[in-house]
């Protein structure tokens, strides 16, 4: 049921008073949507279907989608833009303005800490595929047509291995570039930077997916016989004695939190520039179905079933196994080599990972970016270079002491655990302390459609419970045996060379975390605010008030 | 191609892409007259 349309001097004006608004729906779209396509979309994705059953992956995916996916969109849109209203674009501001407690702020800590923290890693892989997008332009590794020799050329870039044939500053300069071309568009704020990149980048995107999508599918049966219809045969195959297995329901719950960036305050921070006359419900539906478009249609079609079409079924099954970067930046050289027109495709095939990486890390830094301009007064572009500074000297950490694991730690403590509490926390402040009806009130105002009403029963107790089985699951089966080094965050064991290095990596998501409980402190105390009392509510436009 | 695979394939596709064309024809219904986006965001906040 459509919504009485207000009229139009009524819409439109962005809730958030820092000057800033969303110039058009559709860029809004595409800005979440990008945030959400990223990596994982293309590489994690296919290799967690064909490493869980297939179809019966697919199922406990759809399913996951719907209980925790969508309803985790709306709640964390809705409390943006509630936050938004009281001129909040970061998490400690919107819990503050939702939950009228002292603590309400400093929980909401993790909102600052993982974007940053997942940032800075993100950004670093982000150059690795401009780096191969280079590399493949320029035939730098032609000739390297095994999948050992493309490991081994991958780790030389890495600065990890015995192979040595890159500079030992090419890294370095790949991720300096990357990460300031993502300062460049958060520096020019929301319509002029973010805004314009996503229309350029997502329909780019969509363009290279489909084209690389086709050209694999064209692709005539291997040297083994095996042809791409095979590799999405090994994709979709139902095993559905896997269903009964508790660890495909949560691969899937987990994929469908990495691939709707939920857990880490960036949509919110999004959605905090929406008035209470802007859509939410359905913008935030065709958020989650275009990520579901780039992922399960596109994302399935490309690396596996070119994987499988040149290596074999159980080739595929070892390189699905190896982990979704030795897929991307390992495997698929390989076969574009062996592909006609491997230059342009394997070109395509970085950038299009470029893309998809970029679009989501610039969302990274708008939670902080907030914070800096709203509480402490800083300009925009003053605060997205003090950004980019920080970002770039722990970046030359993870660069560094890639080899012992510190980009692995900060990986799943700050990008794989860290989401589901930062979520789990979202939906305790938005529906249980502001009150499933407010909750539902305000994902309905401005509504252009009406959600079901069985969303209001999920979104109170089939949500919050879905994400407390995963944190207990996550917590006894791997956050345990992490944390006492009995396993290696990125798998294996904990080489004792690597554990000063683990322990840094810990120590320095801690020190992150106490600097921004110490910042948000100072900048309640300079702002004079009483967390009892709440905090102002902007005026709206529209509803007679100056502005 | 098994007939049950090409079945979770064809579903999985259908569902996701109707969805997203739903969406965006709602998304478009529901702009201003003309059928152009920039309605519900028209400007700068001031």
């Amino acid at each position: 049921m459509s919504r009485e349309r207000q009229p139009p001097c009524v819409q439109g004006r962005g809730a958030n008073a820092a000057g800033e608004a969303w110039a058009t729906r559709i860029g809004l779209i595409l800005a979440m949507a990008g945030n959400a396509v990223g990596l994982g979309n293309f590489l994690r994705f296919p290799t967690q279907a064909a490493n869980n059953g297939g179809g019966a992956f697919m199922l406990t995916y759809f399913v996951a989608l719907v209980l925790l996916g969508i309803p985790l969109i709306w709640i964390e849109w809705g409390l943006g833009r509630h936050g938004g209203r009281h001129r909040k674009g970061h998490l400690p501001g919107m819990f503050a303005a939702v939950w009228r407690h002292p603590a309400a702020k400093y929980v909401g800590v993790t909102g600052l800490v993982i974007p940053m923290a997942v940032m800075v890693y993100y950004t670093y892989i982000e150059s690795w595929t401009l780096a191969f997008a280079v590399f493949t332009a320029t035939r730098d590794y032609w000739g390297r047509e095994t999948q050992e020799a493309m490991v081994g050329y991958l780790q030389s870039f890495q600065g990890v291995g015995g192979e040595r044939s890159h500079s030992p500053f090419t890294p370095f300069v790949f991720f300096a570039v990357t990460l300031a071309i993502n300062i460049w568009f958060v520096s020019r704020g929301l319509a002029a930077g973010i805004e314009r990149l996503v229309r350029v980048a997502m329909p780019t995107l969509f363009l290279l997916a489909g084209i690389l999508a086709v050209a694999v599918l064209l692709q005539p049966a291997g040297a083994l016989g095996a042809s791409p219809l095979l590799g999405l045969q090994f994709i979709y195959d139902p095993e559905f004695s896997r269903l009964t297995d508790a660890s495909v329901w949560l691969a899937s719950a987990g994929q469908i939190f990495f691939t709707l960036s939920v857990g880490m305050g960036t949509l919110a921070a999004y959605a905090s520039y929406l008035s209470r006359h802007d859509d939410i419900a359905l913008s935030g539906l065709a958020t989650a179905a275009t990520n579901e478009t780039a992922e399960v249609v596109l994302g399935s079609t490309i690396a596996i079933p070119a994987a499988v079409t040149f290596f074999g079924v159980s080739g595929a099954v070892a390189i699905a196994q190896s982990g979704s970067f030795n897929l991307g930046f390992a495997t698929m050289p390989v076969v574009f080599q062996q592909m006609g027109g491997g230059v342009l495709l394997g070109t395509a095939w970085f950038g299009l990972l470029f893309l998809a990486g970029i679009t989501s890390s610039v969302a990274m830094l708008t939670p902080i970016t907030a914070f800096l301009r709203e509480e402490l007064g800083i300009r925009r572009e003053s605060a997205a270079r003090a950004l980019g500074v920080v970002t770039f000297c722990l970046g030359l950490l993870h660069i560094v002491w890639l080899e012992h694991g510190f980009l692995d730690e900060w990986d799943y403590w700050a990008g794989t655990f860290g989401l589901v509490v930062v979520a789990l926390l979202e939906v305790i402040v938005f529906v249980w302390i502001f009150g499933p009806a407010n909750a539902w009130r305000s994902i309905h105002e401005g509504a252009d459609i009406r959600i079901p009403r069985v969303f209001k029963f999920i979104i109170t107790w089939v949500t919050p419970v879905y994400l407390v089985v995963i944190l207990v699951w996550w917590g006894v089966t791997d956050a345990l045996p992490i944390l006492r080094l009995e396993r290696a965050a990125g798998g294996g064991s904990v080489a004792a060379g690597s554990v000063p290095y683990i322990w840094a990596a810990r120590g320095l998501l801690i020190a992150l975390c106490v600097l921004f409980v110490l910042l948000i402190r100072y900048a309640w105390r300079r702002n004079g605010r009483d967390d009892r009392a709440g905090l102002p509510e902007l005026p709206q436009p529209g509803m007679g008030a100056a502005r | 191609m098994t007939p049950l695979a090409l079945g979770f394939l064809i579903a999985s596709w259908t569902g996701v892409l109707g969805l997203t064309a739903w969406c965006f024809y709602r998304v478009l219904r529901a702009g201003r007259p003309g059928g152009r986006d920039e309605g519900p965001y028209d400007g700068e906040a001031t």
